[in-house]
């Protein structure tokens, strides 16, 4: 009986041990990874918008229902530099985040920000195909045909067309 | 043994790739480039020193019957508190090595020397043990790195994803150097094979690296085999010759 407590105890007090020494390296950790994640952030913004890295940003978010609206001002003079929708979705190769950026009516850019889909079959999306929502308006996007089967370009049709969707209906007048 | 023994073992002779082909999973997902081997090993040196130390340190107190939970626990809480600093320190590294950070706690190489060195082994044994079989393992990822990296782009840069001591990325080697001493316009880079930045290559890496580990070692044990024989030719070369000595003795003694 007492080797079972005995186990127990020790047990108990490696896990608590664990928990404690994860909590303080969190704790310590946190600032640094969430800066990252900012700076990480920040640079997608000033690419999708073509904003060289010397230029400062601001940008205020606001959740819609699946999708996340950026909007990007020049810290300077506060004008604005454009939209960004952020979506994420999760398909047979696994989960996908897609940043659309509009500008004026039209496509900016389209980014694929962080992505557990199989690596080979992402970067034949992101080298060939992202770049052709480039210039399109927001009116009328066409979507390639063959790729669309795969189901990375399923995602990120799904995340421009949320995103042209919503930006027609709240933003088009702008 | 002694210490130094002790920390030279896992270079060469108790290689865990090269020799027990441990640390498999990493050492062919993540050995793409050099930088990516390298920080992959770094990682696993810091855990695997940590883990032999610490559990060197309480194995006098965890009973035999959850000794592998227990292991498995302490394992995950330093992968965890390595990952956490990776993301804070080196976020470049952390998303080149992404599933494989957390993956280094079924690394059957840190488990296999809590298992068979450190549960029986004094503390700083425990940590010689630990550092000597991450280096001799980072050695075996980065050898596998350099040779695919190589033989992908034709070069070797560094500052990509590590970001210690360079401030923006660098060639360290680049085949191009040589090539730009005779012929200006040839690119070799545009000739390169690409397949070896992907698994198929880091399988036929592999290959050709344990081919080539155990020729050598085939050489080396073929000498050694042909000198004992040599040595028992001698032997008995001279036990004849004392056999026909003694023989001759005894004849002219009758």
């Amino acid at each position: 009986m007492l080797d079972k407590f005995k186990t127990a105890f020790v047990l108990t007090l490696i896990g608590a041990l664990s928990g404690v020494s994860i909590y303080f390296v969190n704790d310590f950790t946190e600032e640094f990874i969430s800066e990252n994640i900012r700076v990480k952030e920040e640079g997608f913004y000033k690419d999708i918008f073509g904003v060289s890295d010397d230029v400062e940003i601001t940008f205020t978010k606001s959740a819609i229902d699946d999708l996340e609206e950026v909007i990007v001002y020049l810290k300077d003079d506060n004008s604005l530099v454009g939209y960004i929708y952020k979506a994420s979705d999760k398909n047979n190769y696994g989960d996908i985040t897609v940043l659309v950026g509009v500008k004026d009516g039209n496509l900016e850019n389209v980014v694929i920000s962080k992505t557990t889909n199989t690596p080979n079959f992402a970067n034949i999306i992101k080298q060939d195909y992202l770049q052709n929502f480039t210039g399109q308006s927001t009116s009328d996007v066409t979507f390639d045909a063959k790729t669309g089967a795969s189901y990375t370009y399923g995602s990120v049709e799904d995340i421009v067309t949320s995103a042209v969707e919503y930006y027609n209906a709240e933003r088009g007048d702008e | 043994m002694t210490k130094k023994e002790n920390f030279l073992k896992g270079f060469i002779k108790e290689n865990p790739i090269f020799v027990f082909l441990l640390g498999m999973c990493p050492a062919l997902a993540v050995t793409a480039t050099f930088e990516t081997s390298l920080g992959m090993g770094i990682l696993v040196i810091m855990v695997l020193t940590l883990s032999n130390t610490i559990i060197s340190l309480v194995r006098k107190y965890i009973p035999d019957d959850v000794r592998t939970p227990s292991y498995i626990v302490i394992i995950a809480t330093l992968v965890t508190i390595i990952r956490m600093l990776t993301d804070a320190f080196a976020p470049d590294l952390a998303e080149a090595l992404g599933v494989f950070i957390p993956l280094i706690v079924v690394n059957c190489l840190i488990l296999g020397r809590a298992e068979s060195f450190a549960s029986k082994n004094n503390v700083v044994d425990s940590a010689i043990d630990g550092v000597g079989m991450g280096l001799g393992f980072t050695f075996a990822l980065v050898v596998i790195g350099i040779f695919r990296e190589l033989l992908a782009t034709g070069g070797i840069m560094y500052g990509v994803y590590l970001p210690f001591f360079v401030s923006k990325e660098i060639t360290l080697f680049s085949f191009d150097m040589i090539i730009h001493l005779f012929n200006d316009t040839f690119v070799i880079k545009d000739y390169m094979l690409s397949m070896f930045s992907l698994p198929p290559g880091a399988f036929i890496a592999l290959a050709f690296i344990l081919a080539f580990m155990q020729g050598r070692k085939a050489k080396k044990d073929r000498i050694a085999e042909n000198e004992r024989l040599k040595k028992i030719q001698e032997l008995k070369e001279k036990a004849a010759m004392k056999k026909a000595a003694a023989a001759k003795l005894a004849k002219e003694a009758a």
